[in-house]
């Protein structure tokens, strides 16, 4: 009986009806909330102590670096999902949430870097979390060339789940060794964002900021999925029939 | 009683994009048969033959092959070194040794080719080259691909000839050509 | 196997400007090197080691540009599979002969290259040890990234398994320091010599999946 329900939900056609009616509640909630969590955040959450008003970029850069990392175990598990039981949903999921996660990690790439121009006077710096975020797009470039350079799309999709798995796999030997180098180099003198001893007024904002803009990330992956399997199943007469 | 099953194929379809190139491919083979595939350009012939050898694999459907049968396959690539020579190739195929070939490479036109790199060979000479590994094999299955295009009739005659023997041999030979080579050859349309 | 070793040691020896090339190359790179530094041994000595490792990693991702192509091309992959003869073993026949042919000499020279610079004898021959052992993880890795990207023969994919190798490089910073100040280089050899043995068995069955979904 979990087989049924596994392979009904693995049905295109099933997910794009689903999708087409979760996603009108998904956006707009996630398109409110988000707007309260910034406006909150921007405007009435207290002045940093050492960092003064430029910290508050950390309620763009934050969900978006959580955003990326999260699409990244997505893809992985696809990919997993893809290679062992060959779901074809599967494939296109991989497909899909890699430009967009491209693009969001250039967004955390960018804000990152303009927090850090108040803050340390410097565009870069070498430390672990920045070094990984950095490999992080450079795998999702990677996984896009990658799909874009053939023109036999079972093919492609199969290569990328191989390199989104050996991507996945080498990330956390990456971190341990970008964080065990940076040891060696003089470490950054002010941690990205250390939570526990972050203060309960701008806890709350942040945490909205980074549930609603996975929302809405959640809802934008729905909506590229879909365009996927309106592209790949055009010649299935449920599309057709639309 | 002896077994003369060799190949079957049921039902083999082959789709790229989802987009079907052949389907509903059923036939059989048996020792001493030959199989003609015949379609026109772009119907799958050079795929059916590539899923028969086992390099690519069907969408649906299935080859259904006696697992001690031994093939040899000669498709549109040459599978010869360009940088190496034609003595070189031959012995690196590794089954056989130069003096075996002698005779084919006296009716094929090559014996004084032998120092020649492949590269500085002409386009049939080469086909010839790679079709040796026909004229020496000890396989039970034969996959040909189009192999008469660039030899000259009399190549091709000599080439027609040996299948013909060879079938005699109780070996089964599976192929596509757009030339008639009167083999006897069972029909498979695409 | 034996046999088809000796096929494959031929073919790429025969091959003279695919290994003799990146060897040369790499020479190049470090003979060239003090050129680019003022003249004075201190200054030399601070950045050799990064020289020396990048100059082998770039090499090696280079000369792996067709390690597979050829004969995906021009229909000897096929013959293989005809053939029955394992794709696993062939890939790691491929890669142990370009590992003999270009990783052995460039270790070779890195051992020379470190003694001239040093005139440490045992430190260089450390160095040539763990340059062996690393060219062959460059290769398996970028061998990798070459078939995945077979069809268009370009060194895209390459590129995108540089990443992947950003951890070995970390290590033997490490391991340099550990030389210089005498610490306790072993655990790093070890270290390498672990992910060598992983990397051994795992990459000819990851490759040789890619390939044949490449000739399907």
């Amino acid at each position: 009986m979990f087989k049924k329900f596994f392979h009904q939900f693995a049905s295109p056609k099933t997910f794009y009806f689903v999708s087409q009616k979760i996603f009108p509640y998904l956006f707009w909630l996630s398109i409110v909330s988000l707007m309260i969590g910034l406006i909150w955040g921007i405007l009435y959450a207290p002045v940093d102590k050492v960092q003064g008003n430029s910290y508050r970029i950390i309620y763009m850069h934050v969900p978006a670096s959580f955003a990326a990392q999260s699409l990244y175990m997505m893809i992985a598990v696809a990919s997993f999902i893809f290679l062992i039981w060959k779901v074809k949903l599967a494939a296109y999921v991989v497909k899909s949430v890699s430009l967009i996660g491209a693009s969001i990690t250039f967004l955390a790439l960018i804000s990152g870097s303009i927090w850090g121009v108040p803050t340390w006077g410097t565009w870069w710096q070498w430390d672990a979390r920045i070094t990984s975020t950095l490999i992080l797009f450079i795998m999702y470039l990677g996984l896009i060339s990658l799909h874009n350079s053939f023109n036999n799309l079972d093919k492609a999709d199969k290569f990328i789940s191989v390199l989104a798995l050996v991507g996945f796999i080498n990330i956390p030997i990456i971190k341990m060794s970008v964080n065990w180098w940076s040891t060696l180099h003089q470490p950054a003198s002010i941690t990205l964002s250390s939570k526990p001893s972050i203060d309960m007024a701008m806890l709350y904002p942040l945490m909205i900021c980074i549930f609603s803009f996975l929302g809405l990330i959640i809802a934008i992956v729905l909506r590229a999925i879909q365009y996927e399997i309106l592209l790949r199943e055009k010649n299935k007469k449920w599309i057709q029939s639309i | 009683m002896t077994n003369d099953f060799v190949l079957a194929a049921n039902n083999i379809g082959f789709s790229i994009n989802n987009t079907k190139l052949f389907k509903n491919i059923n036939f059989e083979a048996k020792k001493g048969e030959s199989i003609h595939i015949k379609g026109s350009n772009g119907s799958g012939k050079t795929t059916l033959l590539r899923i028969i050898a086992g390099i690519c694999s069907s969408s649906n459907g299935e080859i259904i092959i006696d697992e001690e049968i031994s093939k040899v396959m000669v498709g549109h690539s040459n599978a010869l070194k360009d940088y190496l020579t034609l003595k070189e190739n031959i012995l690196m195929d590794g089954s056989f040794d130069i003096k075996d070939t002698n005779i084919f490479l006296e009716s094929l036109n090559l014996k004084n080719k032998l120092e020649l790199k492949i590269g500085n060979l002409s386009f049939g000479q080469r086909k010839k080259a790679s079709l040796l590994k026909v004229f020496n094999n000890n396989s039970d299955l034969i996959i040909l691909d189009e192999p008469c295009v660039g030899l000259d009739a009399k190549t091709q005659t000599y080439l027609i000839e040996f299948l013909k023997k060879e079938l005699n041999k109780g070996k089964t030979i599976i192929y596509s050509s757009h030339i008639d080579m009167d083999l006897d050859s069972i029909e498979v349309y695409l | 196997m034996k046999v088809l070793l000796q096929i494959e040691l031929f073919k790429l020896f025969k091959k003279i400007r695919s290994w003799l090339g990146p060897v040369l190359i790499f020479t190049l790179i470090i003979i060239a090197y003090p050129l680019t530094v003022e003249y004075s041994t201190s200054e030399l000595a601070k950045s050799f080691y990064s020289i020396l490792w990048l100059g082998a990693l770039m090499t090696i991702m280079f000369s792996t540009e067709d390690i597979f192509l050829e004969d995906y091309l021009d229909g000897t992959m096929d013959q293989y599979i005809v053939n029955n003869i394992s794709l696993p073993l062939i890939v790691f026949i491929k890669i142990f002969v370009y590992w003999l042919l270009i990783g052995v000499p460039i270790g070779i020279l890195s051992f020379i290259f470190a003694l001239v610079f040093t005139s440490n004898f045992e430190s260089s021959l450390l160095i040539g040890v763990i340059s062996l052992v690393v060219n062959y993880i460059y290769f398996a890795v970028f061998s990798f990234g070459n078939s995945l990207s077979l069809n268009k023969g370009s060194l895209l994919s390459s590129l995108v398994c540089l990443p992947l190798v950003l951890p070995i490089l970390i290590t033997l910073g490490k391991f340099i320091t550990a030389l210089e100040y005498a610490l306790n280089f072993y655990s790093y050899i070890i270290l390498l010599l672990g992910v060598l043995s992983i990397i051994i068995t795992i990459i000819p069955f990851l490759i040789s999946f890619i390939l044949k979904a490449h000739l399907d």
